[in-house]
């Protein structure tokens, strides 16, 4: 009666430590940060002045992640009351080489919309959008713009990137819906 | 040292008519007593020589037998050293069956105790019924659950939703399809668990901890999803289940035949599959995107069953396709905020059976093999299961790839075996060890979700029970051993970091039950159980889609451990009244939950960081349930669930907690003639209060404040009648017929959309012989 008992037990004993002595998976699978994006650069020029600069905003673990990683903002300063233009560049450097990411949005530009915000709205400090780039079907995209400077401060320039936006006419983030996929702020200085 | 039983009478007092008439698809109870005490005899197993079926008495000596056609059967008690003893039965009817014996004080000393996998522990506990299942048939597991007091729902929208019991979900509650613990469940709590409803013949909620017969992470209690037995007359046998569904025209077929083999009795085997397929659905006013749903199901049980052994085989795939609204991924806490201010779903939408991204596909299968023998010891079982879970999530991309972004795959080997030892005077009882092998991995290149891992767990348990007159005893033991080897992908390079984990504990429960009198009846149980933190918990570092926040893990995460004290007591005037209360409260120490950290720079603004931390909560609450019966046509119930649940180290109360909730409903129930009978039509109103227990800082972890209260009213009718000696059973049922429009806290969309409005459904089920 109890050799019996003690015969099952072990048996069964046997079995769970023969798979647990299974070999180990020393490749275990290494996942990968998806349609990663960590850098905005915006490239700025005036030909009649000569004057031609990037500016960068980087987060180099993008989005998703406990933490940042290294953080890279510029300030933009610019001279006031004159009209730049202005190019958006979006891509992954955390892949080797680095990802140029525009490329996919003018692929599909009609499930893509940049739209922007001044703090202030206008005066001293502020920063004014105009003439954005269009789409395939002739709706705003707004990669490439124009850049008009207000008077001398200090301010902030916001540049929210929308993936399949609701309403390609909005202005706003709100207005135009979809899902965020970039949202930087650079500190701009008028001088 | 022989002992004879010793029959004097057999009398068949009374009978109930019940439900379900069809020549062969009686249910009868047949509830054994004692002839001069009037006790319930439990633990006795009878053996019904017709259907060629063992069954054992649970403890209000009661046994329930499915599919049996009217006619005698001979029903033999079945004991070692004795020759059986046969009683002779009419059965005529569906309904309760009480048997008279009259015995020697040794009659339990001789009685052998018989398998018992799905005999259930001494708790409060409630089942769906056969019936009731098949009023609400078409509906996924946890909206039925819905069905039973204390149960409520944690979901993501219309499509996807978990059960809650008492406050508790996900990891905390075990599921077991089949008697195979589910384990889809370690995959968060926007994972709906992965079974076929139409398979249960049975669901049974245990509520509260059950940790010592069923396994760790039982903290919140267990379901128990049973199939009938396979079937028991020669010949073939089956059903048929069609339904049609309003809200999000969803169709919704099943069928199921069974054999049992003329020259070969022993064997028999049951075939049975199922489709679904519904589109978007509707809340008031306006449809939802992307919110179609697809399913295909199927099972197969193989049965080979002699009186002493016998063997079973049970093999079921299931396969879904889950829309998701998209209008719940927000990329940021702007998007988040502007989808919370809005009135209307952000995301406009006509109807549409497709789904397209972002959707859930996901199988589940499953392989079961049991062995039963008796000897001199008792009853052994040894049952095995392999099962594999696999989801493939497709994320919304900038450039489609026809590729799903996670590709999420579970393999469990599991054995178990268990002994129902004989019984030794007035002590009955089970031993049994279990071993498990588990193995969590991706593909290569998935998007970060889980860290793979290997599971090893080993477990020996005992349970005795000692019963006396109108009281029994009940004690377990149980001892695991849990380990875990992890690979968590760390660093700018994501290079895997591994980690090793061993986590053992002691678990215990004592439960004490009295009949007081023929009426009165109440239950006592003192139980601790455990739960180790799953994967997520340790190493989540990422983004939270539906709520815009990160949440991190901690690898220095504790074991959770509960324990709990259980009151159940039951009036009951047979025919007339039925009340059913209980209490319960529940201290858990570790109690793993979100706590808001330091917000973080990302690329998409600013972040809210929400930290894995322990706490110690406690959960104490109140289920009451009372049906009374006016006359023969009109009878009338009412329920009440209410839970407080409290952060005993802030001195505040935990968030995401079920708010408290009244339900009652009238059914008129009458046979119009010999062919239209069981007709019914009835009618539901539950009411919801707004939750207002929340901690003080929820302003700023979660948003908006919890909804509003609702009350929402259903209503059903259905009959029954024969179409060429078959017996049609039809219904037609609405959900929320006011076409309310509310919010529930329960549900992870309520920052988004309404819950879905009036849903008309209906049923047909035509079993065929």
């Amino acid at each position: 009666m109890k050799n019996q008992i003690i015969k099952t037990a072990f048996i069964a004993i046997a079995f769970t430590t023969t798979i647990s002595a299974c070999k180990k998976d020393e490749n275990a699978p290494i996942p990968d940060e998806q349609e990663l994006i960590t850098t905005l650069k915006i490239q700025l020029s005036n030909s009649s002045k000569g004057f031609m600069k990037t500016f960068v905003y980087k987060v180099e673990n993008g989005f998703g992640s406990g933490s940042g990683g290294t953080i890279q903002i510029d300030t933009i300063k610019l001279e006031p009351g004159v009209i730049y233009d202005a190019i958006l560049s979006v891509q992954n450097e955390k892949a080797t080489p680095a990802e140029d990411i525009t490329n996919e949005i003018l692929e599909k530009d009609d499930e893509h919309l940049f739209v922007f915000d001044s703090t202030p709205s206008s005066g001293n400090g502020s920063v004014a959008v105009s003439d954005g780039s269009k789409d395939k079907n002739g709706a705003p995209l707004n990669q490439t713009f124009k850049l008009t400077t207000g008077s001398l401060g200090k301010g902030k320039f916001g540049i929210q990137l929308m993936h399949l936006p609701t309403n390609k006419a909005g202005t706003t983030p709100s207005a135009a819906g979809g899902e965020t996929d970039l949202a930087v702020n650079f500190p701009v200085v008028i001088e | 040292m022989l002992r004879y039983l010793f029959i004097t009478s057999v009398m068949i007092l009374l009978y109930v008519p019940a439900k379900s008439q069809d020549s062969c698809k009686m249910a009868v109870k047949l509830s054994l007593l004692e002839s001069h005490t009037k006790e319930p005899l439990s633990d006795v197993i009878l053996y019904i020589t017709e259907t060629r079926q063992n069954a054992l008495t649970d403890e209000n000596g009661s046994v329930f037998l499915d599919n049996l056609c009217p006619g005698k059967y001979h029903i033999h008690i079945h004991s070692y050293e004795t020759a059986d003893t046969t009683l002779l039965v009419h059965l005529e009817k569906s309904g309760t069956t009480k048997l008279f014996i009259n015995h020697s004080e040794q009659l339990l000393h001789l009685v052998e105790v018989h398998d018992k996998t799905e005999k259930t522990v001494i708790q409060n506990k409630e089942s769906l019924s056969a019936t009731q299942l098949g009023e609400n048939s078409g509906k996924t597991i946890s909206e039925q659950l819905k069905n039973i007091n204390g149960v409520n729902t944690l979901s993501n929208g219309g499509t996807i939703s978990k059960p809650v019991i008492h406050g508790l979900h996900s990891n905390r509650i075990l599921m077991l399809n089949n008697g195979i613990r589910q384990e889809d469940q370690q995959w968060g709590s926007e994972h709906a668990p992965n079974i076929d409803p139409f398979i249960a013949n049975q669901i049974t909620v245990l509520k509260g901890a059950a940790g010592v017969r069923y396994g760790t992470d039982a903290i919140g209690g267990v379901i128990l999803v049973e199939p009938a037995a396979v079937r028991s007359e020669k010949g073939w046998g089956g059903e048929i289940n069609l339904g049609a569904f309003s809200n999000n025209k969803m169709g919704v077929v099943s069928g199921m035949m069974e054999h049992r083999f003329a020259k070969t009795p022993e064997m028999s085997f049951r075939l049975q599959a199922s489709v679904k397929q519904g589109g978007n659905y509707r809340i008031p006013g306006y449809w939802i995107a992307n919110t179609g749903v697809q399913e295909r199901n199927f099972s197969g049980t193989f049965a080979y069953q002699k009186p002493h052994s016998g063997a079973e085989i049970f093999f079921s795939r299931f396969d879904n396709t889950i829309g998701i609204y998209s209008g719940s991924h927000t990329g940021s806490e702007q998007d988040l905020k502007n989808a919370v201010n809005s009135d209307k779903p952000l995301i406009a939408s006509g109807f549409t059976y497709k789904i397209e991204r972002p959707r859930q596909e996901v199988s589940h299968h499953l392989l079961r093999v049991k062995g039963t023998q008796d000897n001199r010891l008792g009853v052994w079982t040894v049952l095995y299961a392999f099962q594999n879970n696999f989801r493939q999530e497709y994320d919304v991309l900038r450039v489609e790839n026809g590729k799903p972004q996670l590709n999420l795959t579970l393999n469990t080997h599991s054995i178990n075996l268990n002994l129902d030892h004989k019984r030794i005077r007035n002590l009955s009882g089970q031993i049994g060890i279990d071993g498990v092998y588990q193995h969590n991995t991706f593909k290569n290149g998935d998007r970060i979700f889980i860290p793979s891992y290997y599971a090893y767990s080993t477990a020996a348990y005992a349970i005795e029970r000692y019963t006396k007159m109108a009281w029994t005893t009940e004690a377990g033991v149980r001892f695991d051993y849990k380990h875990f080897d992890l690979y968590n992908p760390e660093g700018t390079q994501l290079k895997n970091v591994r980690y090793l984990f061993d986590y053992k504990n002691p678990s215990a429960t004592l439960s004490i039950k009295n009949k007081v009198n023929k009426r009165m009846e109440w239950n006592a149980t003192l139980a601790n159980a455990w739960r180790a933190p799953q994967a997520s918990e340790l190493f989540s570092a990422g983004f939270h889609q539906g709520g815009a926040r990160i949440e991190i893990g901690n690898k220095n995460l504790k074991p959770e451990a509960s324990y709990s004290l259980n009151l159940g007591g039951k009036y009951q005037i047979e025919d007339k009244l039925n009340i059913d209360i209980a209490l319960y409260t529940q201290f858990i120490q570790n109690f793993i939950f979100l706590s808001p950290g330091a917000d973080v720079l990302t690329i998409r603004g600013y972040y809210k960081t929400f930290n894995y931390v322990q706490t110690n909560a406690q959960l104490t609450g109140t289920d009451l349930a009372i049906s009374y019966s006016w006359n023969k046509y009109f009878n009338s119930n009412a329920q009440l669930s209410l839970l407080r649940a409290r952060d005993r180290n802030k001195k505040d109360w935990l968030i995401l907690m079920p708010s408290d909730r009244l339900s009652t409903g009238l059914k008129y129930t009458v046979d119009l003639n010999e062919k239209l009978k069981d007709c019914f039509i009835g009618m539901q109103g539950q009411y919801v209060l707004r939750q207002t227990r929340i901690p003080e800082n929820f302003d700023q972890i979660d948003y908006p404040r919890p909804p509003a209260a609702y009350f929402l009213l259903n209503a059903e009718a259905g009959l029954q009648f024969s179409l060429r000696h078959q017996p049609v059973f039809c219904s037609i049922s609405a959900s929320n017929l006011l076409n309310t429009k509310y919010r529930d806290y329960m549900d992870i969309f309520r920052y988004f959309i309404d819950q879905p409005g009036t849903n008309i459904a209906l049923r047909m089920r035509v079993p065929f012989n």
